[in-house]
Order: C-alpha cells, then structure tokens, then sequence
C-alpha cells in the first residue's frame, strides 16, 4: 500500500475522532514514514501493520488505554488479541502489572472474605436464637468452674504452706519445751523433743510441697488456660487472613 | 523478550531517550532507539508521546528541517522530575528482583 493510500484509510478509519486529535495523530504517522525514508508514492512496509491496527492505536490512545498498547509492544502487534485476552484475564490492566493483579486478587479475596463474614454473623444468629438458651449457662458454668477451679489451686497451694509453717513453729516450741523440760524430767522432755522434731518435718514438708505446687504446678495450669483461649483466637485470625 | 514492558516502564524508557538531547529529538528517531533497547512496533509510540505532552513530561516544537517542519519532543522540568522518580523506583525494584534471584533473600 502506498504512503498517500495508508494515510488516508488512516483518516479515515479515524473519522469519529475529534478533528484536532485527528490531525495531530496522521501528522505524526505522515512524518513518522517521511523520516523513515518511505516517499509519498512508496509501499509502507507490511512491518508497519495495517491502517485498522494503527487506528486502534489511536483510538486506544485516545481512550485511556495506553496502558493495553504498551503491554502489546512487546511481541508487537501480531498478538494484538492474544494479549488482549491476557490482559482481560487479569482482571484490566490499569497502571503497573504487577499492582493491578494484586489489587485484582485482594479484591476477590475481601468478596470472599465479606460473604464468609455475612455467612457467620447468620450462623451466629441462628445459633444464638436456637441454642441460646442452652450454650449460655453452660458457658456460664464452664466460667464459674474455671473459676473455682483456679481458686481452688491457690488456696491448695497455700494450706500446705500455712499449715507447714504452723507445724514448724510448733516443732520448735514444743522441741524448745523438751530441752527445758528435759532436767527436770528427762523421759517427758525427749518425748516433747520427739515429737517437735515429728513437727518440724511435718511442716518443712508442708512447706516444701506448697511451694512446688505454686512455683511449678501453678503456672502450668495458668498457662494450659491461656494456651486454649489464645489457640481459639489464633484460629479466628488465621481463618481471616 | 519473556518480559511485558509495562506503561510506566515504556514511559520511563521514553523519557530517558528524549532527555538524552537537550535540543529534543522527533517520533521516528525516539521509536528508533526504544526498539533497540525492547521490542516495539514502530506505530506505538504516538499514543505514549501524546500522552506524555498531555502530562507536561514533554513538549512539542516545530523546526524546519530540509524543507519540511519536523515536530521536535523535549523533555520539560517536570518531565525530569518524574524521570528521576522512575530512575529510583527502578533501581529499587531491579535490585530486589535481583537479590532474589542471587538467593540473597
């Protein structure tokens, strides 16, 4: 196709476009194969593309669609409508490739995401309106058990521990009786020693395993209660993200 | 080439071309010496150039040249600016794409 024959299908493949747009594009078309060394009565060479392809140029130029054309320079424009379909695909390709699919994709993902989030607000509903009744004083109960349960612990901790250091100072007096005791009357007095001996084991005893349960037992128990509430709101993130 | 030019990149390629002549340079010589650099078919660049211009990255005169008026593009002060932009948003991103193929990440 001659130079003068190209330019003009150009123009008017382009008729619909706004008259200054128009003739700025064929200027630029008209110079860009003057420069190229393609003379009015010469053939454009094939590897040019056809009027129509320059004019969707154009168009998508005058579009907003830069964006599509740049994508298709790469393989040039012999995949024009393969790589069309690629771009679709994607979901659009607005300013950088990579941005687009991301936000494509999180998009999809907040769709998700926000039907799952009406899915569980009916549920709970349901579930609240059906079971709430029942779930709510077992609930309660599990608490208040738990509740006690830790009450329980502490406090069990702590007798040994009293009891122990009251075992411990009887011992000592009663072992401090029997020295005293023990000129005056000396089988009463090693009894009272025997004894306040027992004692003090007793409550060395005592306050050993008491403090072991709150040193050692104690905080095993608290963390098993954490570990359990934290698991069950690790999920609900996990399940969010 | 396996990899798309996307537009910002093309932009920024076109823009680094015209800066190189400080008296401007014209569509068939910028189409040129892109497609030395990435495959590109010679009727794409209008639509970049004209949006470019509309952008005030560049702008447009008018010199004769062996008897006809040759449309000359320059690149403007905001032009560089965003040049420089592209420049550094590309080195970060060339250097991370690197490092991760260097196993450096």
């Amino acid at each position: 196709m001659k130079r003068t024959e190209f330019i003009e299908q150009l123009r008017d493949l382009l008729r619909e476009v706004d008259q200054d747009e128009k003739e700025e594009a064929l200027q630029y078309y008209e110079d860009y194969l003057e420069e190229a060394g393609i003379l009015e009565n010469a053939e454009v060479p094939e590897t040019f593309g056809t009027p129509q392809r320059v004019a969707q140029t154009v168009r998508n130029g005058l579009n907003g669609r830069f964006e599509q054309e740049a994508k298709f320079t790469e393989r040039g424009f012999q995949e024009f409508e393969e790589q069309k379909n690629l771009v679709d695909s994607f979901g659009g390709i607005v300013k950088s490739e990579n941005q687009t699919y991301q936000e494509g994709k999180r998009g999809k993902w907040q769709e998700k995401d926000k039907r799952a989030g009406i899915a569980k607000i009916l549920l709970i509903l349901v579930v609240g309106m059906i079971g709430g009744p029942i779930v709510i004083p077992i609930l309660a109960s599990l608490a208040a058990f738990l509740f006690c349960g830790v009450i329980v612990i502490g406090v069990g901790a702590f007798i040994p521990i009293i009891a122990g250091a009251a075992m411990l100072l009887a011992g000592g007096i009663l072992s401090g009786l029997g020295l005293v005791k023990l000129i005056a009357a000396p089988f009463a007095g090693l009894v009272l020693i025997g004894t306040g001996f027992i004692c003090l084991s007793l409550g060395l005893l005592g306050v050993i395993v008491g403090i072991q349960v709150s040193v050692k037992i104690l905080p095993k128990i608290i963390r098993a209660i954490c570990d359990v509430s934290k698991r069950t709101f690790q999920r609900r993130r996990e399940r969010r993200v | 080439m396996v990899f798309n030019t996307g537009s910002a990149l093309l932009d920024a390629i076109v823009l680094a071309v015209v800066a190189r002549d400080a008296e401007g340079t014209y569509g068939y010589k910028i189409t040129q010496e892109v497609r030395q650099v990435i495959e590109l078919s010679e009727s794409t660049l209008y639509p970049v150039l004209r949006r470019l211009l509309k952008d005030a990255c560049l702008e447009s005169y008018d010199r004769e040249c062996s008897g006809r008026n040759r449309r000359y593009y320059r690149i403007t002060e905001q032009g560089k600016a965003q040049l420089t932009l592209y420049k550094g948003e590309w080195n970060a991103y060339s250097e991370k794409i690197t490092a991760i193929f260097e196993g450096e990440y």
